[in-house]
């Protein structure tokens, strides 16, 4: 029975085969990439919508690929009914010894493709990583950093684990920047000069509310906690926006001379105001 | 063919093939990424500017009286170059009825740039009552802080000296017999600068302290508008909204006639010559006699619909493709027309971030100096200046010129409807 389907494979194999099956994989090739490039040209053409435009890649690619082979093999090769079986068959308990590694993988990135934590420019934090997703395979994820670094994620262990995604699609995401000042600070006017800084800084959405709220918290010596929220335009300006509202608020806290430091009694055994800056999560 | 449209699609190819051509190389290593590649396509955004379309075909120049009948300014009241904007004008008055009924009146009139806000306000006016009181002002600068603003305030409103406080200007107000009072360039209470908000909240207590002797009706540029509305919430504080929406195709037409009409320019050959269709853009043989002036309407009737198309209802911009397509035949000199050539703006691609964001506070504020930006974007003076300059060259900003230090940039006021759509596609301006 194995040498009857081994016979029949081997019948199965010839040049015209080999060439055909060879040019459907490159016309399909070809395909993708002119999808791709068509996509790109689309997304230059109407940047508002690159989020929604970039996922379509993905999809379209894996139902390409699915059809294609479908037509590799019931078209092309057309193997009788007991080689598909043996070849299934092979092919399950494949999937079901390598299900720990890559087709694991694979599987995830399939199930990703139609059920997506995220898509192509959302703003992701997992295992530590936070960037932007820039591409998504079958099999992995990759991130840009903000430090301009990407990292490949196996797509089994983004199914696996928590995903905080920033901006779920939309262009525009919360940016949090906290600021630690002096108790001693008028509360009222730094609360103002804070709305006014988010509010002046050309990176706000402005469509999208603005928050600015204070919590006392203690951290060697009693401080104010300064919390700006606010949505910026665009995730690519993320960095720039906190960083646009931070300058802004000190750069006015120093015109009014407002004390950005605890006062001299307290150096040496109080932490100074401080600022952290990152997205809401 | 004729010749324009020869030239217009010889170009295109000749482009067309350089670009295909010059990425086949690139991509055979043979010609690197050109810099200067960017840099001219970017600089052909000046080919659309009036100056260079003009020298372009008129080897005759066009006569004095029609250019001057299609000079772009806001329209005083009764100007009979005035048309449309009815149920705008109904509005208005219905909000008059109101007021006049002892009801607070805050009107709000928003409109793009180059839809004749301005126009507009100076005509309401005219649909006042003699008794009534109409007094027209408009905002010339941002104010800089809350004394600049009472200052601004108190000249707006007739007060002969600026006053110290805002309870005074709303006591000298209440004083005052009831008038309408109308606010144009409001947009410049827009602007993203620290301290802005201090201005707006001063001008809006004044309006909302005095709503009840005075109507008070405040222009603002569409994007200030919405500006201030998502940022303040300012819009809860007026009663109704009028918004100008784009000429349609018959009020262009009407715009065009009346233009001519009132410089003197006869229309008497538009009933003889009739020709709707065909001839589009040809010579024009529908009218024999008469001169250059009886030609004319018989040559705007077969490019009107294009040039509603191509100024999207803007009426500069259509006065500026409709005499753009015109010229003076070197024998016959007679008026003819050459069909329309739509400007490319593909260039504005090109732009980066910093320019774009510039382009699109500017959009939203109407103008901006160049302290201005420096305070919008913490650039240093220089930078500032810089870029101003750099977009003013790409033809992309008018300068309004009173030395550099106090030079005043605007978006150049025929593509502002391009450069603010460009902007909205590409999430800079909303």
């Amino acid at each position: 029975m194995e040498q009857d389907v081994l016979a029949q494979i081997v019948e199965l194999l010839s040049l015209t085969m080999f060439t055909r099956v060879a040019l459907a994989l490159l016309l399909t090739w070809l395909l993708l990439r002119v999808l791709l490039f068509g996509t790109h040209k689309l997304i230059d053409h109407y940047p508002r919508y690159r989020l929604q435009l970039g996922q379509l890649f993905p999809v379209l690619r894996i139902v390409i690929w699915f059809l294609v082979t479908a037509y590799i093999v019931f078209r092309i090769i057309q193997p009788p009914q007991p080689v598909i079986f043996a070849v299934l068959g092979s092919l399950g308990l494949a999937i079901g010894l390598a299900a720990q590694g890559g087709v694991r993988n694979l599987l995830a990135g399939v199930m990703m493709i139609f059920n997506p934590p995220f898509r192509v420019g959302d703003m992701v934090e997992f295992g530590g990583h936070y960037g932007e997703v820039i591409k998504l395979d079958l099999s992995v994820t990759w991130l840009r950093t903000l430090d301009d670094n990407t990292i490949m994620v196996p797509n089994s262990v983004v199914l696996e684990n928590a995903v905080s995604n920033a901006n779920s699609g939309e262009l525009s995401e919360m940016v949090v920047v906290k600021i630690d000042l002096p108790r001693s600070v008028p509360v009222q006017e730094v609360q103002s000069l804070a709305r006014q800084a988010a509010i002046a800084s050309p990176y706000t959405f402005l469509k999208k509310p603005i928050s600015v709220t204070v919590e006392l918290r203690h951290d060697y010596d009693y401080l104010l906690r300064l919390i700006i929220k606010a949505y910026v335009i665009d995730i690519r300006f993320e960095r720039l926006h906190a960083s646009d509202i931070t300058g802004r608020f000190i750069d006015a806290m120093h015109e009014r001379s407002i004390a950005l430091a605890p006062p001299p009694a307290n150096e040496g055994r109080a932490r100074q105001g401080g600022v952290a800056t990152g997205p809401a999560s | 063919m004729n010749d324009p449209t020869r030239w217009a699609v010889t170009a295109r190819m000749a482009n067309l093939w350089s670009a295909v051509s010059g990425r086949f190389l690139q991509l055979l290593g043979r010609q690197p990424a050109s810099p200067a590649e960017a840099k001219v396509l970017l600089t052909d955004l000046c080919v659309a500017a009036p100056a260079y379309r003009q020298q372009r075909y008129q080897a005759v120049p066009l006569p004095d009286d029609l250019l001057a009948a299609f000079a772009v300014e806001p329209l005083a009241a009764g100007d009979l170059r005035f048309i449309g904007r009815e149920a705008e004008l109904q509005r208005f008055d219905a909000a008059l009825v109101r007021w006049r009924a002892g009801r607070n009146t805050i009107i709000a009139v928003v409109g793009r740039q180059g839809y004749g806000t301005s126009s507009f306000l100076q005509q309401l006016a005219l649909r006042l009552e003699e008794q009534e009181s109409f007094r027209y002002g408009r905002l010339a600068h941002r104010p800089q802080d809350a004394t600049d603003t009472l200052a601004m305030l108190s000249k707006l409103v007739g007060c002969k000296r600026p006053v110290e406080s805002l309870e005074k200007l709303v006591e000298f107000l209440q004083q005052q017999k009831p008038r309408v009072i109308v606010v144009d360039d409001a947009h410049f209470f827009a602007g993203r600068i620290m301290g802005a908000e201090e201005s707006l909240r001063c001008f809006g207590a004044l309006m909302v302290a005095t709503q009840s002797r005075h109507l008070w009706v405040v222009g603002f540029e569409l994007f200030a508008w919405q500006r201030i509305g998502y940022a303040y919430g300012a819009q809860r504080y007026f009663d109704d909204c009028i918004q100008l929406p784009a000429f349609s195709e018959a009020e262009l037409g009407q715009c065009f006639t009346v233009r001519l009409r009132a410089a003197g320019l006869a229309l008497e050959a538009e009933a003889a010559s009739g020709n709707k269709s065909g001839n589009k853009g040809g010579k024009n043989s529908g009218s024999n006699g008469g001169g250059e002036a009886g030609q004319m309407p018989s040559l705007l009737t077969p490019v009107l619909s294009d040039l509603s198309k191509l100024s999207e209802g803007k009426p500069d911009l259509a006065f500026f493709y409709f005499l753009d397509a015109l010229f003076v035949g070197e024998e016959s000199r007679e008026l003819s027309v050459r069909p329309l050539i739509p400007m490319d703006f593909s260039p504005l691609k090109q732009l980066v971030h910093g320019e774009l964001f510039t382009l699109a506070e500017i959009a939203a504020n109407g103008q901006l100096s160049i302290a201005d930006h420096r305070a919008v974007f913490l650039s240093s003076q220089d930078s500032s200046w810089l870029l101003l300059e750099h977009l003013h060259h790409l033809c992309l900003l008018q300068r309004c010129d009173k030395g550099i230090a106090d030079a005043t940039y605007r978006l150049m006021p025929l593509y502002s409807n391009v450069i603010n759509k460009f902007l909205t596609n590409a999430n800079y301006l909303y």
